[in-house]
């Protein structure tokens, strides 16, 4: 078995259960608050103030100060990093160019299409999830392309397979493609919702036996990474299928999205300012993430939140492009700016 | 410009505004003509589907039941209410559609007080309020009335459901209170609500018509033509019930001014 082929003993073994510091982001306090344990912090702080206040109050205060809010670090990150800004500057000056125009013109005339950028905003959850999946397997060593591919296998199949069987998602898709004029037969929904859920099974049964794969050969496992799995998924599953609730399902999936998010780029980029040589070019994005600006990060994604929702109540259309525009840019941006794979990435997560 | 040409993530940057015009186009040149023509029977079957397949979400049930009313199923559309309040007691979208079903099958008592049970258990529902104080007012309970304008307004005044179409619920709360006011013979608080409403510019004549009618309550017909002429000047082609109520107050301000006519 693994442990006479490697030779280790039953206690070596034990004890690489326990991730060790270095295979935590930041550090075990920090992780386990804004990464790990987020998802369960959402659901206590979710419901816990649906206790206090209006179910549709609690969505509007995460949709306003941190969905919308958490597109602040992408800007400060894709713009004020100078690296970042030079790698992409065809992107980040030409897409933004085409985006506004179009997107202010469909809020104008109310196109239907983009109700459906929800789509988009599933997709850069599971992305998001993924990415954390990735780091955690690469700070335990991991790491191999057939891991990544069955991460990915694994976390886009039982994402479908929840909202294939969410009550809360299975009637927005219903909706906005009506509306839409998009009609699937029922046949095929139902192929869908019993397609979806074979094909998480049979992909859940696959990473199982790696696992134990690895296991038994004695390679190294990210526990950290399944726990995240595990607290992720869990949570997903609790919020868009056994609550399914109309404010409150989104609203639990957004607060720990956003707060991962903004927690892991304020680490990133803090560790990656403290890294660059003080000039001109860097100055705003070093000044913003230096440790007692903490504060000044905060109010700025904050204060988008805060301006928008304000905002929407005098000029409603404009507002609403301009959030939408982040939206996509957001999406967009962050599919190239946090690549885990760039050395630059890697060193600065050492 | 540090990629070149034929990178694949240019060509996914220029094909992006592309995708978005063409889906656009298929929108509406293609979509919404299917939308246009699609029957209130097919609109049942495809809800029905629905909610066999998602029996347990409450927006599911209510959607069902506004399609059932469109082709005149009330019964069936009150259970379905009934059924999505029985899984979301909260849900203010399901509440309302029940008043209005029980309503249009002329159980208008019993509609407007479970409605009223319904306002006060959930007193930030400004929808529910506005009907509360609607029925009280069209039946001439002023004080109940006024008591259901006050809810209405200290509701918070948000939408909470996506199944009425208010232009500007706050608009609408100051137009209630105005008439509920000049109804009780309280002109100067009509006025001050209707002004009030009028801050909102919302392309509605209501305002200025009710404005118009407390004006000449106090005996200022001067006044009240001049709102009547600025709601002219808005609404040029007030037809149908509004033209008549305008050209009926503009009638009232010329009696009460004594003009018989105007140059």
């Amino acid at each position: 078995m693994g442990a006479a082929t490697n030779g280790r003993s039953l206690e070596q073994r034990v004890a690489s259960l326990f991730p060790t510091r270095d295979h935590y982001i930041a550090s075990p306090a920090f992780d386990w608050l804004f990464l790990i344990g987020s998802p369960l912090l959402a659901v206590v702080v979710v419901l816990g103030a649906s206790r206090l206040m209006a179910a549709d109050r609690v969505e509007y205060y995460v949709l306003a100060y941190m969905a919308i809010g958490h597109h602040v670090p992408t800007f400060l990150r894709a713009y004020g990093d100078a690296d970042e800004y030079t790698r992409n500057r065809f992107q980040l000056i030409v897409l933004p160019l085409c985006v506004i125009p179009l997107v202010v013109g469909m809020v104008l005339v109310d196109a239907r299409l983009l109700t459906l950028i929800f789509v988009w905003d599933q997709y850069h959850f599971v992305r998001q999830h993924y990415g954390f999946m990735r780091i955690y397997d690469v700070k335990a060593g991991a790491s191999s392309k057939f891991d990544a591919r069955l991460d990915q296998w694994l976390s886009f199949s039982a994402f479908i397979a929840i909202i294939a069987h969410s009550g809360f998602y299975g009637y927005m898709y219903a909706d906005s493609f009506y509306a839409l004029g998009i009609v699937f037969p029922d046949w095929l929904v139902r192929v869908f919702e019993d397609g979806s859920l074979a094909v998480a099974g049979v992909v859940g049964l696959l990473f199982l036996a790696r696992l134990q794969w690895r296991i038994a050969n004695g390679l190294p496992i990210a526990w950290l990474k399944l726990v995240l799995f595990a607290t992720t998924f869990g949570v997903w599953y609790f919020a868009y299928v056994t609550l399914a609730h109309g404010f409150l399902s989104y609203a639990i999936s957004s607060f720990f999205h956003c707060l991962q998010y903004d927690a892991f780029a304020w680490y990133y980029n803090r560790k990656k300012a403290l890294s660059l040589p003080p000039n001109r070019s860097n100055r705003v994005f070093r000044f913003v993430h230096e440790s007692r600006q903490l504060w000044l990060f905060v109010t700025l994604i904050l204060a988008y939140g805060l301006l928008s929702s304000l905002g929407k109540t005098l000029w409603l259309v404009p507002v609403l492009a301009l959030n939408t525009t982040t939206g996509l840019l957001h999406y967009y941006f962050d599919s190239f700016i946090w690549r885990v794979r760039r050395a630059e990435f890697r060193e600065h997560l050492q | 410009m540090n990629r070149l040409p034929g990178d694949r993530r240019i060509w996914t940057l220029l094909a992006f505004p592309g995708l978005m015009l063409l889906l656009f186009w298929l929108e509406r040149g293609v979509l919404a003509r299917q939308v246009a023509e699609r029957t209130p029977a097919e609109e049942v079957a495809y809800w029905e589907a629905h909610v066999e397949r998602n029996p347990d979400y409450v927006a599911s049930q209510v959607r069902l039941g506004v399609a059932y009313q469109q082709v005149g199923r009330s019964d069936a559309a009150e259970a379905a209410y009934r059924r999505a309040l029985e899984l979301d007691g909260d849900w203010d979208a399901a509440a309302l559609a029940l008043y209005g079903v029980e309503r249009a099958k002329g159980e208008r008592d019993a509609a407007r007080t479970r409605l009223e049970a319904y306002s006060r258990t959930h007193p930030r529902c400004a929808v529910c309020w506005h009907n509360v104080a609607l029925e009280h007012l069209d039946l001439g309970r002023l004080d109940d009335a006024a008591l259901a304008v006050e809810s209405l307004l200290a509701s918070g005044l948000t939408m909470t459901t996506g199944l009425y179409d208010a232009q500007d619920l706050r608009y609408e709360a100051f137009v209630l209170s105005g008439r509920v006011h000049s109804t009780r013979g309280e002109f100067d608080r009509g006025i001050a609500d209707f002004r009030e409403a009028l801050q909102r510019d919302v392309p509605d004549a209501r305002a200025h018509i009710g404005l118009a009618r407390s004006l000449l309550g106090i005996s200022k017909p001067d006044d009240a033509m001049v709102v009547l002429d600025e709601a002219e000047l808005l609404f040029p082609r007030g037809d149908g019930r509004t033209g008549s109520q305008l050209e009926a107050t503009r009638r009232r301000a010329l009696q009460q001014a004594g003009i018989r006519g105007r140059p």
